[in-house]
């Protein structure tokens, strides 16, 4: 009887710790920069960075919100996109307040060829942890193509994105 | 996780030596920490940096702050990540390189004051950036700054 229960309430107990978890993980929010609605094969990888910052593991564990930038996000990604970083750091969005973490990808535009759309890849990358109001990392890249989300998911670029938010700041 | 950059260098390197390898890339590397910040941690991360381009396939070459200025004719004060790179391609340009060009690797690393400005111009063209603040500029955060800067570094040295 005991060998049958044991697991049961094993997984009875994980379930409801786990919920208590999911319900204290910090919220962070992806805000994606993208110039129309994703591509499937850019809503799947974004899909899965999501997944792996709500997933418990070896990384943060996160209550992951995504959406498109608003427009007091593109505002602010927009001064960080260019090739020279901003000389102040500008606001952040009004409701940027309570979330842990934001993580802002930019989507390149999709290319042609023949009929078929082509994902143009990543672009820029930029981590905030409001109430700080320069972003904590920083990737812009100027003149050079997307980092391509599907060919490279496995080797580099989704866990990169997760490790980006493993990474919190600290006062010196 | 903390191996990622070494397996992406690994890959790199080994699809390079089964497709005609063209040989580690020529990459000039300048420290561009400012003499007033310069410490110990500064230059063991700058250290850091450098070695871990020496292992990705890349043949370092150093140059100091003070000639590359002169040959990108940039004067003192005007920080490193707001220089056009129209005269960083002065730098990057060598006829004497294969292509007619190097890559070029900046940094100014502060572990004291958490920030760390990184920019790369690939040889092919086209430059980008990765800035850190406020983060302990530990390994785990070396790992993902190199980790970006793999993503352009060998653009225009393929096979």
């Amino acid at each position: 009887m005991k060998t049958c229960l044991a697991p049961i309430l094993a997984t009875a107990v994980c379930a409801l710790t786990g919920a208590a978890h999911a319900a204290d993980a910090p919220a962070l929010h992806m805000a994606v920069l993208s110039t129309g609605e994703p591509l499937p094969s850019e809503a799947k990888a974004l899909t899965r960075v999501e997944q792996a910052l709500a997933r418990p593991g070896k990384g943060r564990r996160f209550t992951v919100t995504r959406g498109p930038a608003t427009a007091d996000e593109q505002r602010l990604a927009a001064a960080y996109l260019g090739p020279v970083p901003p000389a102040s750091p500008p606001p952040l969005p009004g409701d940027w307040s309570g979330r842990a973490a934001v993580l802002v990808l930019e989507l390149r535009p999709p290319t042609s060829a023949g009929d078929a759309r082509l994902s143009g890849g990543l672009g820029a990358v930029l981590v905030f942890h409001p109430p700080a109001p320069e972003p904590t990392l920083v990737y812009v890249p100027d003149g050079l193509p997307g980092v391509s989300l599907s060919r490279a998911w496995s080797e580099a670029v989704g866990p990169w994105l997760v490790q980006a938010l493993a990474l919190t700041p600290e006062a010196p | 996780m903390r191996h990622a950059p070494l397996l992406v260098a690994l890959t790199l390197a080994a699809a390079r030596a089964q497709a005609g390898d063209p040989g580690p890339l020529p990459t000039t590397f300048t420290n561009m920490t400012p003499d007033a910040e310069s410490t110990p941690a500064s230059r063991a991360c700058v250290a850091d940096l450098a070695a871990r381009l020496a292992g990705a396939y890349t043949e370092v070459r150093k140059l100091g702050e003070t000639p590359l200025r002169e040959k990108a004719g940039m004067t003192a004060g005007q920080p490193f990540l707001s220089w056009p790179v129209e005269a960083l391609d002065k730098v990057r340009r060598q006829p004497e390189a294969r292509d007619g060009a190097v890559a070029l690797v900046l940094v100014d690393c502060r572990p004291q004051a958490r920030r760390l400005d990184v920019r790369v111009l690939p040889k092919a063209g086209g430059s980008f950036r990765i800035q850190s603040r406020g983060v302990p500029l530990k390994s785990r955060t070396l790992d993902w700054v190199f980790t970006g800067l793999l993503h352009h570094l060998h653009d225009g040295h393929e096979p």
